[in-house]
């Protein structure tokens, strides 16, 4: 009697333990963000990856202050990885391009599982690639470059920086048009511009955000983008998809994530702040006039989505073209 | 583009807005006050501040930016000269004669000099700035891999006269500072090497906690032992530190002053190489032109002249890729960029031309900086004889939490302060054991610029080597490089043979 008595309260207090346990998480998770929350910036400061997310979260009202923390290095692995191994409760964000979080996790920097189980909340901003050659060159046009690289193949010299998503830009360039160029990669963006600019590679793959002053100054001839539509900061240029190629290549996502597993009522109270944010007008004046990014507002599905899909055909890419 | 018209609207704006110039002076002590404490860098105090000047205006934020630039690279000179802990890793090479000058009781004198050179060398730059810039900064393009390769080996086969004693050991110095680059995501192809599993160690041996770890904690082991016999190590600073260096100094230095302003200016104009290394280019330089060679490392002026005036040249250098191709010299440079991005202001040559009163108050305000710079440090002096007077026991504890906060502030990741205590033993062993520092310096620094360089111009040229003799500059600066390495053998050979006979 006793212990059956005992035993009907002990169970009863592992029921209310584990209640009050769960009503405690979801008020917590209900009650967030009860204190800043921090965004983890995998770059260094003052670069584009540094400034337009701190635009972002400017505009973004969580009721809590936002903390920027760069964590540079070993291009945006340290920072990933210390975001990916951070507590899911929405209180450690990453701010990564989910392209690059994508080939990452191909290459080898990290396990795959970092950009599939983490939660894209947002992306922001596009600066989209574009393909240039010197202002000096014999090059009118993008048709121009493309004949004389396919009747030579291998002796032109394309620049770009690092083996991530410029370089499965530039695989998407050869494949579409079937030609065959020297990829030659700098361990900076500002290098392989100074190497364009200096005549030692006869062309250059970069984001347009960087090369905009450039190009207004004629030491830069923009070919043509790599974009679903013609950028606003360059209306005169093609995208390849006007060339005849059905391609648009390794969009210039910007975008910010939350950790795998985080509470769905944490992702959807981030997730509608940051939109709120990248729609209001006054943010959208700021990138398109200050920092030459296009503004967007891709919700959390449509990061997913684009994610997933990208993945798919960038396996494929970087499968055909490894040796 | 008209240099008069660009400077009279910055002095216009200057004019205009006082609060440009009070953001100035106290971005140029804040510099300083980074600059002197070790661990603390003027990279740090510029991307510290970053954010806090997108409120202002580009003309007052740029004028804070660039007043903590000045004063952080100048800053390092202190720390160097009085304890031989360098207050950032720009002001190494000033410990090599700045310290030994302390011991024979010199202090007074390189503290002038240091702080002379630093302005003597930040104002050639600023000269060549303003009159050259767009000039130079296209003539610097001609600078490809191949070329950058060439500098770097010039500035390895440094080693040979910088480990004038012992080369055996000098040599073995420097292999173990290059292999310490190697580690992390090779700069190419982003593959990890000698990363032992650590994920961490994909970015490889930061620079800051690295070289901190080797000088300042090192050389704070190194002291520690001598603590208890109290050797005076302290009381260096007897005399009052002189306005000028005295006449004779600046006679004997002139040279080295020349030199340093050059190199370093030129350093500064290629991107991505930086400080240390112009000061260690600088510093072979002169010891391999003077007419006292024998007295470098062992505490001459002329030491002290070269590497402060060098590092200071390196910032006026650095800005004026920056500013005419929107490619930055250094790090704090391209920092400096965010500073102009987030205004909407593209660096550029367009720049020049559309904000004319930006361009002009950057060129003002890095002028002015120069000036307060000599003015603060010199001011500063007197605290520091002071702090000097603050036991070893105390002092000491308090530089090395300074220099954990500052590694951590870097990058925000506990694990760098684990690196900078692992290569402060390991500096400690390794000076113990009769290797010196500055060949493993010249090692770090310069290992990853001629692989990075070498692999991309291997890359470019579909592999062919002999490409490089298609490139003039290259090709000279390779001889020069074989003569650095095989004249002072030449000379050793001889005065051998000589002692022989």
């Amino acid at each position: 009697m006793m212990s059956k008595r005992n035993a009907r309260l002990s169970k009863r207090i592992v029921c209310l333990a584990v209640m009050m346990l769960t009503v405690g998480i979801s008020a917590y998770a209900q009650n967030f963000p009860i204190h800043s929350v921090k965004v983890i910036v995998p770059f260094g400061p003052g670069g584009s990856g540094d400034l337009t997310t701190r635009i972002l979260l400017q505009y973004t009202n969580l009721g809590q202050p936002t903390v920027v923390v760069n964590i540079a290095g070993a291009g945006a692995t340290i920072g990933t990885m210390e975001a990916y191994n951070s507590k899911p409760d929405g209180y450690t964000l990453l701010a990564n391009t989910p392209a690059g979080m994508i080939l990452g996790g191909f290459q080898g920097l990290y396990s795959e599982d970092v950009f599939r189980k983490m939660i894209p909340l947002i992306v922001m901003g596009l600066d989209n690639p574009v393909f240039c050659v010197s202002g000096k060159s014999q090059f009118k046009n993008a048709k121009q470059f493309f004949d004389y690289a396919k009747a030579n193949p291998g002796k032109l010299n394309l620049a770009s920086v690092g083996m991530s998503t410029m370089y499965t830009s530039s695989l998407v360039v050869r494949d579409s048009v079937g030609m065959d160029l020297n990829y030659v990669s700098f361990d900076s963006s500002t290098k392989s511009r100074a190497a364009l600019l200096g005549g030692h590679v006869d062309s250059l793959l970069a984001t347009i955000s960087e090369n905009k002053a450039l190009i207004e100054s004629g030491d830069l001839k923009p070919l043509f983008v790599l974009s679903a539509e013609r950028s606003p900061f360059l209306p005169d240029v093609p995208t390849m998809i006007e060339l005849g190629y059905n391609v648009t290549g390794c969009l210039g996502t910007r975008g910010i994530w939350a950790p795998a597993n985080t509470p769905t009522s944490v992702v959807k109270k981030l997730e509608s702040a940051f939109l709120k944010a990248a729609q209001n007008p006054e943010f959208k004046k700021v990138y398109l006039e200050k920092m030459a990014i296009e503004p967007v507002a891709w919700d959390s599905a449509t990061c997913r989505a684009w994610v997933d899909n990208n993945a798919a055909y960038y396996k494929d890419l970087l499968h055909k073209y490894s040796k | 583009m008209d240099i008069l018209s660009i400077l009279g609207a910055g002095f216009q704006a200057f004019l205009t807005d006082p609060t440009v110039m009070a953001l100035l002076i106290g971005g140029v002590i804040l510099g300083l006050i980074f600059g002197v404490i070790p661990g603390l860098t003027a990279a740090l105090g510029v991307s510290l501040i970053l954010p806090l000047t997108y409120v202002l205006s580009p003309i007052q934020g740029l004028a804070t930016l660039i007043g903590i630039y000045v004063g952080g690279i100048s800053g390092g000179l202190y720390g160097a000269i009085l304890i031989n802990i360098p207050g950032t890793s720009a002001s190494i090479v000033t410990c090599f004669d700045g310290h030994p000058m302390a011991k024979k009781g010199k202090a007074a004198e390189a503290l002038s000099m240091g702080i002379f050179a630093s302005f003597i060398g930040g104002t050639f730059s600023m000269f060549i700035l303003v009159t050259v810039a767009p000039l130079l900064a296209k003539a610097a393009l001609v600078f490809g891999p191949w070329e950058y390769t060439a500098l770097g080996i010039m500035g390895l086969s440094v080693v040979v006269s910088l480990a004038s004693k012992d080369l055996l050991k000098g040599l073995i110095s420097a292999v173990v500072g290059i292999f310490l680059a190697l580690a992390g995501m090779d700069p190419i192809l982003g593959i990890s090497r000698f990363t032992f599993g650590f994920w961490q160690l994909n970015t490889g041996f930061p620079t800051l906690p690295t070289m901190m770890g080797f000088f300042a904690l090192g050389e704070m082991l190194n002291q520690v032992r001598s603590l208890e016999s109290g050797s005076g190590e302290m009381q260096v600073l007897q005399k009052k530190v002189p306005l000028l260096p005295s006449w004779s100094n600046i006679k004997q230095s002139r040279l080295a002053l020349f030199i340093g302003s050059i190199v370093g200016t030129i350093i500064g104009i290629l991107p991505g190489v930086g400080q240390s290394t112009a000061s260690m280019l600088a510093y072979s330089q002169a010891k391999a032109l003077s007419k006292h060679p024998d007295e470098f490392g062992k505490g001459s002026i002329e030491g002290v002249a070269v590497s402060e005036s060098a590092n200071n040249a390196v910032c006026g250098g650095a800005m004026i890729p920056m500013m005419t191709l929107g490619i930055p010299g250094d790090l704090v440079t391209s920092i400096l960029m965010g500073g102009l991005v987030i205004h909407g202001l593209q660096p550029g040559p367009l720049m020049f031309r559309l904000n004319t009163d930006v361009v002009g108050s950057m060129f003002v305000a890095y002028a002015l900086s120069n000036i307060i710079m000599v003015i603060v440090a010199l001011a500063m002096v007197r605290i520091f004889v002071k702090l000097l007077k603050v036991p070893a026991k105390i002092l000491y504890p308090i530089i090395l939490i300074m220099c954990v906060l500052g590694t951590f502030s870097v990058n925000n990741r506990v694990f760098d302060i684990w690196i900078l205590l692992i290569a402060g033993i390991f500096g400690y062993l390794f000076t113990g054991s009769g290797f010196s520092l500055p060949p493993m310096i010249l090692g770090y620094i310069l290992g990853p610029i001629v692989e990075s360089n070498f692999r991309t111009a291997i890359i470019a040229s579909k592999g062919n080597l002999a490409d490089v003799a298609n490139k003039p500059i290259a090709v000279i600066i390779l001889i020069i490089s074989a003569l650095f390495i095989l004249l002072p053998l030449y000379f050793k050979f001889r005065r051998t043979k000589a002692i022989k006979r």
